[in-house]
């Protein structure tokens, strides 16, 4: 096995059900500190491509898809899908994964693969609270995340 | 979409959403006969919450709270809580954490004024409709300016221990100082970056500015010594010049029935602009040589009242403080206190520091434990909102003869002259013109 993969959690604590980045993180940090490396972005997909540049990218994150139900896991390879990601509606970090992987194209600072995990979310007004749907979501994504640890050759992109 | 009435002559048209600002608001413009009747503008959702939830909290927990308000000037908001708690207790901090303090907003000022200038302005300059568009033409230039970005990522990550929300800043100074090598080490790509800032100012310099002339009453904080980051007086160009803590009683915030959001306003007066043409027309006298001789070769002017040439401010602004960093860097010595003891009082403190997008007000009331029993934080978006809602009457007057497309596009493109927040602010600004009488063109 090479490097460890890079589990980027995205999203703000203080919307709501944007802050499933960081709850699953802490979560995998506490539990399984040694399966990937972690780290929390919170601003502009510009600086999204020099994070995940050459890496192996797991995103964790609340997303927005009107036609799946709230608390709902969504698990998409963008690189290989080539998906329309449903756009944040209120996301307070500006996150625009299409963006950036665009951006990266372009610039050629892509990850090695990319894979995005999460839950489809049902509410990104301000508050610290997860929805019930999102908090019952989280054993699943975590269970998707080991998952994919434990494939031989990360072989998710 | 574009639908027209045939009793009213009225002329609606709906775009998806003004890119590259987030917002969750909208705008709406109606001219009739030639006059502009009504602009409502609504991009911006004050941090509201945050006041309530800093309520019964710790003086020392509000530096990180704060800084969450923003993903993009995270530092600005821990800036004005530290000062602003700090007056509370009557404390003055040493000049080596004064000097750090500046050192660490000119990372932010680099790296927020370099993603402004080149993902989200310039495109509208060159007529694509976003960064990606631009990194396809031009390469070589996004290329340079994401490197400069990212050094002043690399300043807040040195001195605030992460480059998004910093973890090291706190009330009376810093947790720990890093080693000075871990500073040395970027001073080769600050003068690479000075270079490359240059390099950049002359490129946009050359874009093709709309003619605009508006008789702003600039607001910032003006200091008798330095460009001001965290410290001096507030001042316009109305003659106004008070200490911070003045503020609450010459701005004022109203509700205004179209949004939800406030907005501020000179009491018995209108409204102002804050930020880097503000900063600049009132304290351009405090620049390096260097960028005053830059100033001079694009012909920037010290009394520029142009919206669009903001450009040109911001990278003037990146260039000083790039050459600000330099000099902290330089004289930057190991072995001193990261902080100073902290005995707290009752009392209440007052700050304004320069966002990059312009004045961040704080007021924090605390009790003798050091609890927070009320907050007031006013962005510096907040307070442009209705400036820019006056900046669109006149854009639209002025560019009454464009189509509708370019009329759009230069209304989008007046909005982004202020580089709204695009993290305090929600998502989403639709654009709603309305004509009535009105001939249509193009």
């Amino acid at each position: 096995m090479g490097d460890k993969q890079l589990l980027l959690a995205l999203g703000n604590e203080y919307r709501s059900d944007d802050g499933l980045g960081q709850v699953i993180m802490h979560k995998m940090q506490q539990e399984y500190p040694d399966r990937f490396k972690y780290l929390y972005h919170n601003s502009d997909p510009a600086a999204l491509i020099e994070l995940w540049v050459g890496q192996e990218v797991i995103i964790i994150d609340a997303i927005e898809h009107p036609e799946r139900s709230p608390g709902e896991v969504v698990r998409i390879h963008p690189l290989l899908e080539k998906l329309q990601l449903p756009h944040k509606q209120t996301s307070s970090h500006a996150l625009n994964i299409q963006e950036a992987i665009a951006l990266g194209e372009v610039l050629h600072k892509m990850p090695k693969s990319l894979l995005v995990v999460g839950a489809v979310a049902s509410s990104f007004a301000y508050g610290m609270e997860l929805s019930l749907a999102v908090r019952n979501s989280i054993p699943k994504i975590i269970a998707t995340l080991l998952a994919e640890t434990d494939k031989p050759e990360h072989d998710h992109a | 979409m574009s639908k027209k009435s045939d009793k009213t002559k009225t002329k609606t048209i709906k775009v998806g959403y003004l890119a590259r600002v987030e917002g969750e608001g909208s705008l709406f413009v109606k001219v009739k006969d030639d006059k502009v009747e009504k602009v409502q503008l609504k991009i911006f959702e004050p941090p509201r919450f945050f006041e309530a939830f800093l309520r019964g909290r710790s003086y020392k927990e509000a530096p990180d709270i704060t800084a969450r308000i923003c993903g993009i000037c995270p530092v600005a908001y821990q800036m004005s809580t530290v000062h602003a708690m700090e007056q509370a207790f009557g404390l003055t901090i040493p000049e080596h954490i004064r000097l750090l303090r500046r050192l660490i907003y000119c990372g932010e000022w680099i790296e927020s004024h370099i993603l402004h200038i080149m993902m989200l302005h310039a495109p509208d300059f060159l007529r694509v409709p976003d960064a990606i568009t631009l990194a396809q033409i031009h390469k070589d230039k996004v290329e340079r300016g994401l490197k400069v970005k990212k050094l002043g990522n690399d300043i807040i990550a040195a001195l605030g221990g992460r480059e998004i929300h910093p973890i090291n800043v706190k009330v009376g100074g810093f947790y720990s100082l890093p080693d000075k090598a871990k500073f040395d080490a970027l001073v080769d790509r600050l003068y690479w970056a000075k270079e490359a800032t240059y390099d950049i100012l002359s490129w946009v310099s050359g874009f093709d500015f709309p003619e605009l002339s508006i008789d702003y009453e600039f607001v910032s904080l003006v200091h008798d010594r330095e460009y001001p980051f965290n410290e001096g007086r507030i001042a316009s160009t109305n003659g106004l010049n008070i200490p911070v803590s003045e503020y609450e009683n010459n701005f004022e915030e109203e509700h205004v029935p179209h949004s939800t959001a406030l907005h501020s306003k000179r009491k018995g007066s209108g409204s102002y602009l804050t930020g880097p043409m503000a900063r600049f027309v009132q304290n351009y006298r405090h620049l390096t040589p260097d960028t005053l001789q830059a100033v001079s070769e694009f012909n920037i002017d010290k009394d520029c009242k142009n919206p669009y040439r903001s450009i040109q401010i911001r990278a003037i602004e990146v260039m000083y403080a790039i050459e600000e960093a330099i000099k902290i860097i330089k004289d930057y010595r190991n072995n001193r206190e990261p902080c100073i003891a902290i005995d707290p009082r009752a009392g209440i403190g007052y700050a304004v520091t320069e966002a990059p997008r312009g004045c961040l007000y704080h007021r924090f009331s605390i009790n003798k434990q050091g609890d927070i029993e009320s907050a007031k934080i006013v962005p510096p978006t907040s307070q442009n909102q209705k400036r820019i809602e006056d900046d669109l009457r006149q854009v639209i007057i002025e560019a009454k003869e464009l189509s509708e497309d370019e009329l759009r596009h230069r209304c989008e493109q007046a909005i982004r002259n202020y580089d709204p927040c695009i993290s305090c602010s929600t998502h989403f600004l639709n654009l709603t013109l309305e004509k009535e009488g009105v001939p249509e063109h193009g």
